[in-house]
């Protein structure tokens, strides 16, 4: 009996840098936008309540938090508005919303380890 | 391997920013982050405030430091001259002392120790966001697109260069056992027996094993001497996230092994939570500072894509030469193995 096909996530979910060369730009232009840590988390609270939402109503999400509760952070509202309109698949929900936390967490520990370096022999340099 | 380039500055207020603008551009960013950090609006004038009277990015920086932990009201009474009972004071210093907080805070008995020495960057290196910087799109990254152009000509001079193959995530170099059969010596100094661990042995003060020196600093959370990666402040940036961190020493006398941390660290990041370590020459002696990001498996190998917080550089590793402990893909040969890892576990 053949085995369901299991979904794959769109092409931009499945790139090996969503979570690496694409997270690290992607935290460079909101740390130059002025987006603070704390918006990040709100946001990260938002898509949080996504979970098992379909492709379409989260897309409808993304851009309503992007229009909404943030609009008076343009560079995350950017950001919420170009991943809407990547989510193509049910499978792309989740990927999504680890990417937001994955950007809220990564850019908070650079954030401390910067200043950790200081510490270390040669600012950390050597 | 990648240079990556970040951010200008943040939330810096049009008189602070002249003097901003004279800055290297590792002190901008600090500056940027320092306000970024500041828990309270009322921080963050003061911190524009010192800048705009044309103190250093060192100065400020640990002025910064001085008023983190202190709430509105003291940092308010500690950077402000009252008239009324400022007898002892010439008219001369509490004019200033009213244009510059940290004038005032000095003058109130604040002791400030900033760092003489300003971070300097390696020559050629592109600062972050220098305007011909290029941002790489999709089709850059792309695993696919990028196996395509190794099979298609880049692939010979990428098995000359293994580096370059490494960001490709292939690996054509020997595994660690092959490595490590060739060399005894190494092997043997990569199971705990180093000469760094023999001289120093298991009691020996941490001063002498190359442990970070924590900086004095007022108010600010102080992290413990040997924290090289400031686990408190890692909890308490991430506490909002649900994520708390764990901080350990690896493969010195005593110490768990990398390879037994670094299978936690495989779930942790399995799970998407980011693991940051130190890298140095030796157990024990922190220099560098890195963030694991993810790690991708695939049969029975794995690669971890590796961050130097400050070079930028973004490589993958393949964990057999992350093991081998004889050299990491950063420019910084010496740093080639992991010393300190901080394990997250997340209420989530």
């Amino acid at each position: 009996m053949p085995q369901p096909q299991r979904a794959a996530p769109s092409a931009p979910f499945a790139n090996r840098e969503l979570n690496g060369d694409v997270l690290l730009e992607e935290l460079s232009d909101l740390r130059s936008g002025q987006v603070l840590h704390r918006h990040l988390v709100e946001c990260v609270k938002e898509l949080r309540e996504l979970g098992g939402a379909r492709a379409v109503e989260a897309a409808a999400q993304l851009k309503a938090l992007a229009t909404g509760r943030f609009a008076a952070v343009p560079p995350l509202a950017l950001l919420l508005t170009r991943w809407a309109g990547r989510l193509k698949a049910d499978v792309d929900v989740p990927l999504l919303v680890g990417h937001f936390e994955r950007l809220a967490m990564v850019g908070a520990t650079l954030t401390v380890l910067r200043r950790s370096a200081e510490r270390l022999p040669k600012g950390g340099r050597g | 391997m990648k240079k990556r380039t970040s951010s200008a500055f943040d939330l810096v207020s049009a008189e602070a920013r002249k003097t901003v603008d004279g800055w290297p551009e590792t002190s901008r960013g600090l500056f940027s982050e320092l306000l970024e950090d500041a828990p309270t609006d009322l921080q963050r004038e003061l911190l524009n405030r010192a800048v705009a009277a044309g103190h250093s990015a060192a100065e400020v920086h640990a002025f910064a430091d001085a008023l983190r932990g202190l709430g509105d009201v003291e940092v308010f009474d500690r950077c402000t001259v009252d008239h009324q009972v400022a007898a002892g004071y010439s008219v001369v210093q509490l004019l200033k002392a009213e244009a510059d907080p940290l004038f005032a805070f000095k003058l109130k008995g604040g002791e400030l120790s900033p760092r003489d020495d300003a971070p300097r960057l390696p020559a050629g290196y592109s600062p972050p966001g220098s305007p011909n910087r290029p941002r790489p799109g999709f089709e850059l990254t792309d695993p696919r697109l990028a196996q395509h152009r190794f099979d298609s000509g880049a692939g010979p001079a990428l098995r000359k260069n293994p580096r370059a193959a490494h960001e490709l995530g292939q690996s054509p170099e020997a595994n660690e056992e092959t490595v490590l059969k060739k060399n005894p010596a190494l092997a043997r100094r990569e199971l705990g027996e180093s000469a760094v661990a023999k001289v120093d042995g298991p009691s020996a003060p941490r001063a002498s094993m190359g442990a970070p020196r924590p900086r004095p600093s007022l108010g600010a959370v102080a992290a413990s001497p040997g924290s090289a990666l400031a686990p408190e402040q890692l909890n308490e940036a991430l506490q909002s996230l649900g994520v708390s961190f764990k901080e350990q020493q690896v493969d010195g006398p005593n110490q768990p092994r990398l390879e037994e941390v670094m299978a936690q660290a495989a779930q942790a990041l399995q799970k998407g939570l980011p693991v940051p370590v130190a890298l140095g020459p030796a157990p024990g002696q922190d220099r560098r500072l890195a963030l694991f990001l993810q790690l991708q498996v695939s049969g029975k190998s794995r690669a971890y894509q590796l961050f130097d917080v400050l070079s930028q550089e973004l490589a993958w590793i393949n964990e057999g030469d992350l093991f081998a402990r004889a050299e990491l893909p950063f420019a910084s040969k010496q740093n080639r193995r992991i010393t300190r890892i901080a394990l997250p576990v997340s209420r989530f």
